[in-house]
């Protein structure tokens, strides 16, 4: 038989603020904070959108050394999971226990800071206006921070946490798209069952509210105009970006039970697919947690808010829940934080983790007219108490792949 | 083996490299001991600190810019990895996916991130400085939407290479890309092959791809000074383990392997290359570049391999090294190997292809990994050249120079990386595929 895998921890850094708390009660009231990005868009206008408030990364790291290292992302990658180790209660842990735990990140491109090229880059354009490399070379090279190339490696989320907590087991960066960070928890828990790790950190964490990731997604067209965000809704026309990390801690049940931790819910299984196959990685997380479409009480969907997406989204929970004998309650917890890409699964699934501990299933923030309405899905717009035994989570749309978590209730004894 | 009875062996091949751009012909090269680097040619890199790299040279870039949508998006990366899947899957006589096959048959890549016009990108940047030390960010964001092309953009996303991949082949299971630095391609086949042992899939696409040889990934690893500067020796730039080395050079490309579960490859009549039987990962947990002086990551790295495929240090004939060729590397990875293998190290023939192909950084590993198994296939080793000065620190038998006739059914194959990443697979004759 698998080994048996619990959730011990939840770390959360997003613009309703820092502990998985803030992220809770925010999403429990559907409540959404948008504010002043730090930069002005293409028409010299304040930016707003969903930013952390006041986040200073020194209250995480101590080091000074260490945060010139660390672009936004990395310094809250280490925010949340401090948060998630300490809501864990693992401190440290003994020599001998590091080799037995370790840590998956979602994480992809890193933008870089403006500033940081543009010094040295300017100074070597051309009378033509283009960059002339043999200047770049000669002085343009020299002028650039030694250790830029560190701060803006995929992996380097994970190294710095692995250093943080001493975890010598082991270590994964999946770069997978918007899916990379519940891909990374469902990853966590397959090193755990097959018996490499006993307890992991599994998170993934972005940060594109900077001019860089402003112009990527405005190019693409993807943001929304008014600033808004309504997943699911008639009038979305896609998303408004936001920014955060999420981590949970992974524990094998019995090395739960013996330091005494307090278990949020067991975690029942995970699928995985290609982007345009959500139907077969929904499938894949019920047949792993050995349970049918019936048993799940709670779906937290991806809800991306493009069109599209939104409509091949909701046309696959119909697909997989066409036999579900009652009406699914469906939410999504991304008006409340923002697009969030490579945290966005593992934000989401801190709000499931509460779901089913609280037994409470929170609203879609600004649904009024629901896209598809569908016999077997309730897209939740109030807020409500349900007691549910099973709560999936899924990641996928914008360029990513499928992936879907399913959490059970933890009861005590069994 | 821990995980069950589900075993995984490899049934295609494919990669392009600076070398050559199928398997067979890379295999011919790095036997014969030659080397693929050369000067720099895909940017005006002649005042750089580095000038030299391995680049692929005569493949066909604008054949997929035409088969592909958005073709003419697409990266060195995408583009390397299309054709090596291509080749492994006509290998494994795979064409494009279907049905039930589709749904059990995912991708698992370690593939990098796309260059972008970093050319022109400089130019907003500079039009953006309205005065000498800040970018305006308004005019920044008028002329990037103005002269950028976002498709090109998201094109950098290391995700893209998977996207294409499964939208080409019509992969419909379990796709996912890690990108862990010089050890991402042997950690995507160490993870596909997980995958397909608990049954989660019967067919891996898996491998790496990437292509750092532009303005700034050259700039970037110069700046960490961890490239070899032997501009005037191209050929003779890589030398792991020789006491003259200076540092790795930069290369780029893709391998690729198709992993299948045993009896599904039996089945269907697949040609079996090789058994992949262990695998192994930690962390240093120790510096952002630098190893664990005593080696401790990479021991255990290279002990769960074998563990993982129930053998004995014993039972390796060959060792297909990191060997990066920079100071730090060459000696703590000879270390480690000394004590893994003990006393018996002195007699296990372990040689570095880095020292022909250059670093292919994400994509290294899968390409060694083939190496590795042909190595079975044929009884022969690949050399280690660029070996003249030996280094006290560095004394095992590094099969210098030429390549060497040994026949060979067990061989573990080592990737290390900047983070602390250390991964080892067991690659072993598959005495199934003759029944």
């Amino acid at each position: 038989m698998l080994r048996r895998v619990v959730l011990t921890g939840l770390g959360a850094v997003s613009a309703c603020g820092e502990g998985a708390e803030a992220l809770w009660s925010a999403a429990r009231e559907g409540q959404a904070v948008v504010r002043q990005a730090g930069f002005e868009d293409e028409n010299g206008k304040p930016y707003s959108a969903y930013r952390i408030p006041d986040f200073a990364a020194e209250k995480y790291v101590t080091q000074r050394k260490s945060l010139k290292v660390m672009a936004r992302d990395i310094q809250l990658a280490v925010a949340s999971s401090v948060l998630a180790m300490r809501d864990a209660g693992v401190n440290g842990g003994a020599a001998s226990e590091a080799g037995r735990r370790g840590v998956v990140v979602g994480s992809g491109v890193l933008n870089h800071e403006l500033d940081e090229l543009a010094q040295s880059v300017s100074e070597c354009i051309a009378g033509d206006g283009r960059l002339d490399l043999r200047k770049f070379g000669e002085e343009g090279i020299p002028g650039l921070f030694p250790l830029w190339l560190l701060k803006y490696l995929p992996n380097m989320p994970a190294c710095h946490v692995s250093i943080l907590f001493d975890l010598q087991g082991p270590n994964n960066t999946l770069t997978a798209g918007t899916s990379s960070g519940l891909q990374a928890v469902g990853e966590a828990l397959r090193i755990i069952q097959r018996g490499d790790a006993d307890l992991m950190l599994a998170g993934g964490a972005e940060s594109k509210l900077n001019p860089v990731g402003y112009a990527e997604y405005k190019g693409l067209g993807l943001l929304s105009s008014e600033g808004s965000y309504r997943p699911f809704d008639q009038h979305s026309r896609g998303f408004a970006l936001g920014e955060g990390a999420a981590f949970v801690v992974l524990e094998e049940l019995e090395h739960a039970r013996r330091r005494g931790a307090r278990i949020y819910a067991e975690v029942a299984g995970y699928g995985a697919s290609s982007g345009d196959a959500r139907e077969v990685s929904l499938k894949a997380a019920l047949k792993d947690s050995g349970i049918a479409p019936s048993d799940i009480g709670h779906l937290q969907a991806s809800g991306t808010g493009l069109p599209s997406e939104d409509l091949a989204e909701l046309a696959a929970y119909a697909e997989v829940f066409f036999e579900h004998p009652g009406i699914l309650p469906v939410s999504c917890a991304k008006p409340v934080t923002g697009f969030t890409g490579f945290a966005s699964g593992p934000l989401e699934l801190v709000v499931s983790a509460n779901v089913i501990a609280e037994g409470y299933v929170p609203p879609i923030a600004g649904l009024e007219h629901p896209r598809a309405v569908s016999p077997v899905l309730d897209l939740v717009r109030q807020g409500r108490p349900a007691a549910l035994r099973h709560a999936m989570t899924h990641v996928s749309g914008i360029n990513g792949q499928s992936a879907t978590l399913v959490l059970r209730r933890w009861e005590d004894g069994r | 083996m821990k995980s069950g009875p589900r075993r995984v062996v490899i049934t295609g091949t494919g990669a392009v490299t600076p070398l050559a751009n199928t398997v067979s012909e890379t295999w011919k090269a790095l036997l014969a001991g030659r080397s693929g680097v050369g000067p720099i040619t895909l940017f005006d890199a002649s005042t750089f600190p580095t000038r030299i790299a391995g680049e692929v040279k005569g493949l066909d870039m604008n054949r997929w810019r035409k088969i592909r949508p958005e073709g003419d998006r697409l990266g060195r990366n995408s583009i390397f990895a299309l054709e090596a899947v291509s080749e492994a899957m006509a290998q494994a006589g795979l064409g494009r996916l279907e049905g039930t096959q589709a749904e059990r048959t995912g991708i698992y890549f370690g593939a990098g991130d796309g260059g972008f016009d970093f050319v022109r990108y400089a130019g907003i940047l500079k039009e953006a400085m309205t005065d000498t030390v800040s970018v305006n960010v308004p005019v920044y964001l008028q002329q990037t939407l103005k002269r950028m092309d976002a498709r090109a953009l998201l094109e950098q996303e290391p995700s893209q290479v998977v996207n294409h991949l499964s939208d080409h082949t019509g992969a419909r299971g379990p796709v996912s890309n890690c990108l862990t630095a010089c050890a991402a391609s042997s950690q995507a086949i160490g993870e596909a092959a997980e995958i397909i042992r608990r049954g989660e899939a019967d067919v891996m696409l898996s491998g790496g791809t990437h292509s750092m040889i532009h303005p700034l990934g050259v700039a970037g690893f110069n700046l960490l000074t961890a490239l070899s500067t032997r501009n005037d020796d191209p050929e003779g730039a890589s030398r792991p383990f020789d006491k003259e080395r200076d540092g790795f050079v930069l290369s780029e490309g893709s391998g690729v392997v198709v992993l299948e579960e045993l009896e599904h490859a039996k089945r269907r009549g697949a040609p079996i290359l090789a058994e992949l039987a262990g695998y192994g990962c930690t962390a240093d947990a120790y510096r952002l570049t630098d190893p664990r002086p005593d080696g401790g990551g990479a021991i255990r790295a290279m002990r769960q391999a074998l563990e993982d495929a129930a053998l004995k240090p014993s039972d390796i004939h060959y060792v297909n090294a990191h060997g990066t060729s920079t100071e730090l590397n060459d000696q703590v990875e000879t270390a480690a190997v000394k004590e893994v293998f003990g006393r018996a190290a002195s007699d296990l023939p372990m040689s570095s292809i880095k020292s022909m192909l250059g670093h292919m950084i994400a994509a290294a590993g899968a390409v060694e990994l083939i190496a590795s198994a042909l190595a079975i296939r044929d009884g022969v080793l690949p050399p280690t050249i660029n070996y003249r000065t030996p280094d006290p620190s560095c004394d095992l038998d590094y099969v210098p120079n030429t390549a060497r006739r040994k026949n060979v059914s067990v061989v573990l194959s080592n990737s290390f990386g900047f983070g602390g990443q250390n991964i080892a697979l067991v690659v072993r004759r598959c005495e199934e595929a003759r029944s």
